[in-house]
């Protein structure tokens, strides 16, 4: 009696609560797919006429090739606004959007235009951020680029990397059938190359000054190998080492005053520091293995490396000032071509799996090792200055092409480049301003 | 003599006394017992002058005789007087006897009063003691019937309590049955509330969980409450962040998620659906 009485209380007060009080759901899981984005093409004032650039699909190509974005299809596009009033945001519910960007340009003062954009939270019905950007018609791409940098930070908390650039290098026959070896500077989405250095002798191993205004690089002119860096804007240019032997492999502290390199000018190929402002070589490695490819932290204190010392590729870490270097990379019989993520928490790498080179990722902090792309032999990672994608080269068939995944390994991308062969490419940083 | 004296003091004196009256009787007797012939003399002496010598020694002898006669009745007298007095003696004698007897007598008399009195007393106190002891027997008797009458009632009071209690303890497990049944009925309704709740929490959760894209990078240790009002229909009517996760894309994922989520799946009954009126998601993405 007591008990069912105190069992139909407890069922009241159960009844009563729930009735009162908010149900209550955890949720502990969600997807981590892309956020879907419509991008709607950005109307454009009769007076400016067909415009050079369609800002929208460039936009839209950037956040895509993030990963992060699910670009809405501008076949599926119901309506297509250029201003907020325009905006029915139930209808971009219904199509499944997060997120709407549109624009608008319009003729703007001293021959200039202004590209206009809005983002919305579609189910807020708010707007999230909008700016309106004055340009010259030959740097829509720029403003484009600088529109997807604006969403993608705005959405993703991370600062977009889509006005950076890209170096690479390409070797393509020509007209004498000899070789012709080039290094090409393109906006991060592939677009608008331009050649930095043209040689009919091998140029390898393109390197970024910190503030992005230089590019070191080796190259076989004339009879040894030498390394040199080159001034973009002027493009004047410096030999900073021709030792007899190797030189290679440069690598910019994150300060800008020093360089790694690869130098074999004491025996076996070891790391060097040499210093921009004191012109003078420092030996970091003393081994009979190859020490090669160093990498600075963003920290700036030390230098990953590869080396054979172990009797296979693999790669190491130590300090600027030198002493003993450890070992990083425990996982396959080959780990090479470590770089560095801009948050210094992981590297990617070359690492050789069932007798394929792909592209791995290693966590800094559990060792843990994963492997990113598909190809048999990919070369060359470089991570985006936000450290949302790496570029690297690939096979695609005999040839090799740039190619992009983002660093969760979920999308990935080639690039259609012309110039023949490329290789070797690398991410610049942000750009200064 | 002396002892006797001293025991009955009364009785010597009267004796004594007694004695001494009769002892004077003896003496003045004569005088006393005379009186009446002496007054008859002169009347004789007159007749007497006619003498005779004949006649006077007739006379003499007749005298002589007479006296002897005398002498022979005083002696005879005395002898009676002795006799008497012996008589007198013994019967003073049985008299002290008797009154010895008597007084023996009333003494005994008097033991056997006391012990008769002492007896009657016992016999009393006997029966005074039969008495209580009846009279206690009577008590006890009486208590005994009252506490057996008491009892009786008592068992009686009891049975009937106990019959009572029979009856209303049936009555309970009746009315326990009952409330029980009904009980396990609203439980079993309960029950079955309780399982669409849990049943269309989960599929709501199922469906915020699919929408919710979390944000790019290192998320863990982040949590929000969004409260989220529904309408009928499931509709989401309105989104508030409760708890920020203090991290501004974590907070907009979250209620992207749950707006996306609209409408929710929700029971179609409209007390049930009132348990989903108000919901509160609270989004911990685990390791």
């Amino acid at each position: 009696m007591k008990q069912t009485l105190k069992r139909i209380i407890l069922l009241l007060m159960v009844v009563a609560t729930s009735s009162m009080a908010a149900l209550k759901i955890e949720i502990t899981q969600g997807v981590s797919s892309a956020q879907p984005i419509a991008i709607v093409p950005f109307a454009s004032d009769p007076v400016i006429g067909a415009l050079p650039v369609d800002i929208a699909q460039v936009v839209a190509d950037d956040l895509a090739r993030s990963g992060r974005f699910k670009v809405l299809s501008r076949t599926d596009l119901l309506s297509r606004p250029s201003s907020a009033e325009q905006v029915n945001f139930r209808n971009w519910q219904v199509l499944g959007q997060d997120n709407l960007v549109i624009g608008k340009i319009s003729q703007g003062l001293n021959g200039l235009i202004n590209v206009q954009f809005q983002l919305f939270d579609v189910y807020k019905g708010e707007q999230l951020t909008g700016f309106s950007i004055p340009a010259r018609l030959s740097d829509l791409r720029g403003v484009a680029h600088r529109i997807s940098d604006l969403v993608y930070e705005k959405l993703t908390g991370q600062k977009g990397a889509f006005s950076t650039r890209i170096a690479y290098i390409t070797s393509k026959a020509g007209p004498n059938g000899k070789l012709q070896y080039k290094i090409q500077v393109a906006d991060a989405d592939g677009f608008g190359p331009k050649t930095i250095v043209n040689s009919t002798e091998p140029i390898m191993s393109p390197a970024w000054s910190p503030r992005g205004d230089k590019l070191s690089y080796v190259s076989f002119e004339g009879t040894r190998s030498a390394i040199y860096s080159q001034t973009l804007a002027t493009g004047a240019r410096e030999k900073l080492s021709s030792f007899k032997g190797i030189n290679g492999a440069p690598s910019w502290s994150p300060d800008g005053t020093q360089l790694a390199l690869t130098l074999s000018k004491d025996g076996s190929a070891d790391i060097y520091v040499y210093n921009l402002i004191t012109r003078s070589f420092r030996r970091l490695t003393k081994s009979y293995a190859i020490d090669t490819e160093p990498d600075w932290s963003p920290d700036g204190r030390q230098i990953i490396f590869t080396s054979d010392r172990g009797g296979k590729p693999q790669i190491y870490r130590i300090s600027v000032n030198g002493g003993r270097a450890a070992r990083l990379t425990f996982e396959g019989s080959y780990n090479a071509r470590g770089r560095y993520a801009p948050d210094g928490k992981s590297i990617t790498m070359v690492h050789r799996a069932k007798g394929q080179y792909k592209i791995a990722i290693l966590d800094l902090k559990n060792g843990f090792t994963r492997v990113l792309t598909k190809g048999n032999l990919d070369e060359s990672p470089s991570f985006a200055p936000n450290g949302s994608m790496i570029l690297y080269s690939t096979k695609d068939g005999l040839k090799s092409i740039l190619a992009a995944v983002s660093s969760d390994g979920q999308v990935h991308q080639k690039f259609r480049l012309k110039g023949g062969e490329v290789r070797e490419p690398a991410w610049s940083p942000y750009k200064v301003k | 003599m002396a002892s006797l004296f001293k025991k009955h003091p009364v009785a010597v004196i009267l004796s004594v006394l007694f004695h001494v009256l009769l002892i004077s009787l003896f003496v003045f007797g004569v005088d006393f017992f005379d009186e009446p012939v002496e007054s008859k003399p002169p009347v004789n002496i007159v007749k007497a002058t006619v003498i005779d010598d004949s006649k006077v020694q007739a006379a003499a002898e007749k005298f002589k005789k007479l006296e002897q006669k005398k002498k022979l009745d005083e002696k005879k007298r005395l002898q009676k007087l002795k006799n008497e007095r012996l008589t007198e003696e013994k019967k003073l004698a049985d008299l002290k006897k008797e009154q010895l007897d008597q007084q023996h007598k009333i003494e005994n008399q008097k033991v056997a009063e006391a012990a008769r009195l002492a007896k009657l007393k016992k016999q009393k106190k006997a029966e005074a003691k039969k008495k209580a002891a009846a009279d206690k027997r009577k008590k006890a008797e009486q208590t005994k019937k009252k506490a057996l009458a008491k009892k009786k009632k008592a068992e009686d009071a009891k049975r009937k309590k106990a019959a009572d209690a029979k009856k209303r303890a049936q009555q309970e497990q009746a009315d326990a049955i009952n409330a029980m049944r009904q009980a396990a009925h609203e439980e079993e309704q309960e029950r079955l509330a309780q399982k669409a709740i849990a049943s269309f929490s989960d599929v709501i959760r199922q469906k915020v969980e699919r929408n919710w894209i979390q944000p790019a990078g290192d998320i863990s240790g982040l949590s929000c409450i969004v409260r989220v009002k529904l309408i009928p229909g499931g509709d989401v009517a309105d989104v508030q962040v409760i708890k920020s996760s203090g991290n501004g894309l974590f907070d907009r994922s979250v209620e992207l998620a749950t707006r996306k989520a609209s409408p929710l799946p929700i029971p179609s009954d409209p007390t049930l659906f009132n348990q989903f009126r108000n919901l509160e998601f609270y989004f911990k993405p685990g390791e």
